[in-house]
């Protein structure tokens, strides 16, 4: 329907002639200001023209596009009434939009020019030489009209090598005469068959150029020209091009003559003094530009193959200009100048090496060790290291009773990590029996740190014995010997980062907590919502949803669930503290205590009771046993009256309700953030790991199915080393996205209680105390820390591109 | 199953308790949990909406919604712009060298904002300036390379650049995905047919990669919307007016308690416009994700 095709340009141009007329009657409308309400008229109607004919088919066959279509409209209705009863805000939007009209178009026009000059360097070589000649002239005499058609904009109307001409026809006299003399010489260069008429061409349009350029300029902008000096640089630059072209198995004639040019206004400009007089500066103009002209007479008229290699390179320049314009001048050329910046004082002014660096590292805020004593006294490195401890021996027995071989044959890498997590274990209960932790004598902070080297080594360890390491062979991987071996390594990083405090531990907290966790839940509510049928896609949705707010917005939701109120008496409104307050109540009440304590015990026994039924057929039953350790722990707090938040009186009975100031109390306040980061990114890794699982073949699953597989089988020995490669992918992009977590923390504390990480500090240093150096120290900092995982991605993308072949 | 929406249920609580807050008003909020409300519909109020969308004053949003637009619209055209280009580039033209680059540019997707932060912002408030020495004198006169941007009023230019750029990497990763899996075979005969780069481009490509196009231009809008640290530093010096609903929202965050009652109507206010996007066009969004990650 040819009526619909053209809909949104009628539309775009009745708005543009009807929006002015309606605000013609407005005193003080300025020619721009018409201009712009043209803009918005056409942009608002072309725009909803476009909604209205988007899809091949018209918009109301589908009810769905149409209710979309109507929501657009309302909306954009809504707006638009807004807008207008507005005028300051019209003002706004129209100015903006016209800009970015001006932007699109002039970005846009160019892009279509230097493409269509291209086509045309295929069809007539000699217009397209003498076009591109003249648009090159035009900018080349803009430029020694003194920068003026930028400059006028901007800063400074005066010119710097022309007196002729003020105003805009001044500025552009130049320029146009420039691209005329360059455009019909080198058409006529192109149409004259034979070398000698080019070269005589070229030279000449160098020379009247050049005599052009040195006429009108002031005496103390022509050089002095030494000419020894020129002569040298003119023979030197010659050779070096020349040579060059030579290696490289081309003709060297052209290089030289351009190198002579090149060499020749070296050494006259910058070798030279100035105050020249007229005879002899003139020629630091003339010689070079003939020589150019020289240059572009030589060049033949190109064969079609080199027609089509020429054009393969041209368009790549014009295709990935722009893109790689703006990838220099946004993050290249900015991010070398940090690195440069981070070796220099608060002003960027002094060089000061490493001192930035060591300033950061040494402040107790960024690395602070000090409470690293409390370590061996937690719970949580306690509780991890028996998980990792029982993770080792279920899986050691579990092998023997398989495979009837002897408990420790074959086996010694995981006896060496069991011994090493044993000894440690054993040193931690001595020393705190004899109370070397508390009086220090027996750990000093570099024997610490020996420690957390020691652990981190434990860590590596671990992680291998869920891989293919020979020295685990006779290591049975079960969800219950690798999952406990994970779940005691998480717990103990989680003890060794609760002590050890400062940004910098902030940081490595975020990244293990945001990463395994989104990671596991994506993957679990894949696999869950897999299951689902009908309903997989809503729920999907509803986990999914949070991408869409932003980290403030995320951040006030999460302060709304979090929020104490004080006095603790008062009644709490948030869903976490009203709990906890409900909890401790709980926990000192009558028969309340004793019903919910019979429910808990019910439900324990119930999982436990699932729990062996799956075991006996080999299913997977770690869910379970998170519900009744989860469970368990309730029933015992609850069972010490000590669940809750609440405040004992002095003969132990209940004195009142305690809240938790969740995002200050430090250090679990992090954790407490770190929710929020989940929250969103949860949903990211379960819409890929759900597209990944579907990816997986389901003849891999039927064959599992087939051989008597488990369904806790088929997913973790079929479907998760298929789709590895994936956990992968998410987990490198949730790394590179949690080292920079800002706006949580900014918005949740503002990186106070101890909450600090690198981007906020990072911030904070640079923008409100104006410390330069120190500020892109942190941010060379955060590079390097994701430099690795940068590695990690080239070398998968260049084996993918490789097997793509 | 019951897990799988015990889950949902989790995930859900958040938001709802924010949007059902949004209508209470100051006291109800401030003396009783969101789940006591109900029973009562004339208790709910669209006062905090009032204040928040019309209440002039530093809480309102209301302006701040045309910054958000102004910045995310052209921040979101432009690039795509750039980025097709050049994925087609990378794609479809045979140049020297095209191997290296593509990685090279991609592997940009690693670097953080934070490190081109201070550099840029010095850029776009003193420009870069270029004095020519070499005149002897001279000294006044300077060649300038790239202007002031003035961010005090003009803003919008330094955060659009900004955005631009930093969404290079990941727009040319995706639509590289895509275009250069389009079928090889349309290529080569409209090569045949003596149809330039320009030709393919326009007539062929474009038309074919309007999904991907989509995919990306949402992602684009979420994140240059939702994007909270370049408006923060290179807008809160200048105009009030021409602070996104990012900022706002984090202000009333800040402000000790004072604005509280104002804060679920103002987040939700924020996301409202990213909430329609994502759901209307979540087909889009979730394909952009996978091209981003998942082959095939």
């Amino acid at each position: 329907m040819k009526v619909q095709r053209d809909l949104p340009i009628i539309a775009a141009i009745l708005g543009a002639v009807i929006l002015p007329i309606v605000r013609a009657t407005e005193p003080g409308m300025s020619l721009l200001s018409y201009f712009q309400w043209a803009t918005f008229g056409a942009g608002v109607l072309g725009a909803l023209g476009l909604v209205f004919t988007s899809g091949e088919e018209p918009f109301w066959t589908k009810v769905g596009s149409t209710i979309r279509v109507a929501v657009v409209s309302v909306i954009g209705a809504v707006a638009l009434y807004y807008i207008l009863t507005t005028s300051e805000s019209f003002d706004r939007v129209a100015s903006t939009m016209f800009v970015v009209l001006c932007a699109v178009s002039i970005i846009g026009g160019s892009w279509v020019i230097s493409n269509v000059l291209l086509d045309l360097a295929q069809k007539n070589w000699a217009l397209f030489s003498a076009a591109s000649a003249a648009i090159a002239a035009a900018v080349g005499f803009s430029i020694t009209r003194g920068n003026l058609v930028l400059q006028s904009l901007v800063v400074d109307p005066d010119p710097v090598l022309f007196s002729a001409g003020g105003g805009w026809g001044g500025r552009l006299e130049w320029p146009i005469f420039g691209a005329l003399l360059w455009g019909v010489g080198v058409y006529a260069m192109r149409i004259v068959p034979v070398q000698a008429g080019r070269l005589l061409i070229g030279s000449a349009l160098g020379l009247i150029t050049g005599w052009l350029i040195a006429a009108n300029q002031q005496p103390w902008q022509l050089p002095d020209i030494n000419w020894v000096t020129t002569a040298i640089w003119t023979v030197v630059v010659a050779g070096l091009l020349g040579g060059i072209a030579a290696f490289r198995g081309r003709d060297p004639i052209p290089s030289v003559i351009l190198g002579a040019g090149v060499g020749f206004a070296i050494g006259a400009w910058l070798m030279s003094p100035f105050l020249g007089a007229v005879g002899v500066g003139r020629w630091a103009s003339i010689i070079p530009l003939a020589l150019l002209g020289v240059r572009i007479g030589w060049r033949q008229t190109p064969t079609p193959r080199s027609l089509s290699v020429f054009d393969n390179r041209a368009r790549a320049f014009v295709f990935l200009g722009p893109a790689m314009l703006f990838l220099f001048s946004a993050l290249v050329v900015p991010a070398v100048a940090t690195i440069i910046l981070s070796f220099r004082n608060r002003d960027g002014d002094e060089f000061v090496g490493f001192d930035n660096y060591r300033t950061f590292f040494a402040d107790e805020d960024s690395v602070d060790l000090s409470g690293w004593r409390d370590l061996f006294t937690s719970d949580l490195y306690s509780v991890g290291f028996l998980l990792i401890g029982a993770g080792l021996i279920i899986g050691l027995v579990a092998n023997s009773r398989r495979n009837r071989v002897g408990l420790l044959e074959g086996s010694s890498g995981s006896i060496a990590l069991l011994a090493g997590a044993v000894v440690m274990f054993a040193a931690t209960v001595w020393s705190i029996l004899g109370e070397r932790i508390t009086s220090g004598q027996f750990l000093s902070v570099p024997a610490f740190l020996v420690i957390l080297v020691l652990l981190a080594i434990l860590s590596l360890g671990a992680i291998a014995l869920t891989g293919k390491v020979d020295a685990f062979d006779s290591f049975e991987r079960t969800s219950a010997s690798v999952g406990s071996v994970i779940a005691g390594l998480f717990l103990m990083s989680y003890a060794v980062l609760s002590v050890v405090r400062g940004t910098f531990f902030n940081n490595i907290w975020w990244v293990i907590t945001v990463t395994t966790l989104s990671v596991t839940l994506g993957l679990a509510i894949a696999a869950l919502a897999e299951k689902a049928g009908s309903t997989e896609n809503v729920a999907k949705s509803f986990i999914f949803m949070p991408m869409a707010i932003s980290f403030v917005g995320a951040s006030v939701v999460w302060r709304l669930q979090y929020q104490p109120r004080f006095p603790a008496t008062e009644t709490q409104t948030s869903v976490m503290n009203s709990t906890w307050v409900e909890l401790g109540e709980l926990s000192f009440s009558g028969w309340p205590r004793i019903l919910v304590l019979l429910v808990l015990a019910g439900l324990i026994g119930l999982l436990v009771k699932s729990a062996v039924g799956r075991a006996r057929i080999g299913e997977t039953f770690a869910g379970q046993m998170v519900g009744i350790v989860a469970f368990a722990f309730l029933f015992f707090k609850l069972a010490d009256r000590s669940l809750g938040g609440f405040k004992e009186a002095a003969d132990g009975t209940y004195g009142g309700p305690d809240v938790v100031r969740f995002l200050q109390d430090a250090p679990f306040n992090n954790v407490f953030m770190m929710i929020i980061l989940i929250w969103i990114q949860t949903g990211f890794a379960m819409v890929i790991f759900s597209a990944a699982i579907k990816a997986v073949p389901q003849e891999f699953i039927e064959a599992a199915n087939v051989d008597g597989a488990t369904e806790s089988q088929t997913f973790f020995r079929v479907i998760v080393p298929q789709i590895l490669p994936t956990i992968g992918v998410v987990a490198t992009t949730l790394i590179v996205l949690v080292t920079k977590v800002f706006d949580i923390v900014k918005v949740s504390t503002g990186g106070n209680f101890g909450t600090n990480v690198l981007a906020n500090d990072m911030f904070e240093v640079s923008f409100s105390f104006f410390n330069r150096g120190l500020g892109s120290a942190i941010a060379v900092f955060i590079l390097v820390s994701v430099l690795p995982v940068m590695f990690m991605n080239v070398r998968r993308m260049q084996q993918e591109r490789v097997m793509n072949r | 199953m019951w897990a799988l929406w015990g889950l949902v249920l989790l995930w859900t609580l958040p938001s709802l308790s924010l949007f059902l807050n949004s209508f209470r008003s100051r006291s109800d909020q401030q003396n009783a949990g969101f789940w006591t409300m109900g029973g009562n519909p004339g208790d709910l109020t669209l006062e905090n909406y009032q204040e928040v969308l019309a209440g002039g004053g530093a809480n309102d949003l209301s302006q701040s919604l045309i910054s958000s637009f102004a910045i995310a619209i052209p921040a979101t055209i432009i690039p795509i712009a750039f980025a097709t280009f050049a994925a087609y580039g990378f794609a479809w033209i045979d140049f020297k060298g095209r191997e290296w680059m593509f990685i090279a540019t991609v592997s940009l997707l690693a670097i953080p904002l934070q490190v081109a932060l201070i550099p840029l912002l010095q850029t776009y408030v003193g420009g870069a300036h270029f004095t020519p020495e070499i005149f002897g004198i001279g000294s006044d006169k300077t060649i300038t390379l790239i202007p002031d941007l003035d961010l005090n009023t003009r803003g919008g230019i330094a955060v659009w650049l900004t955005h631009t750029g930093f969404a290079m990497p990941f727009s040319i990763f995706l639509l590289h995905n895509y275009i250069s899996e389009l079928p090889k075979e349309v290529f080569e005969s409209a090569r045949i047919d003596g149809a330039s780069h320009f030709t393919i481009f326009w007539r062929l490509v474009l038309p074919l990669s309007i999904p991907a196009l989509a995919a990306f231009a949402i992602f684009q809008f979420l994140w240059t919307w939702n994007d909270f640290l370049i408006a923060v530093t290179m807008l809160s010096g200048g105009n009030p007016v021409d602070l996104p609903t990012t900022v706002l929202v984090a202000n009333l965050a800040g402000d000790f308690g004072r604005n509280e009652h104002l804060l679920p109507a103002g987040a939700f206010v924020q996301a409202f416009f990213p909430l329609v996007v994502f759901f209307s066009l979540q087909r889009f969004f979730v394909r952009g994700l996978l091209a981003g990650s998942v082959k095939g």
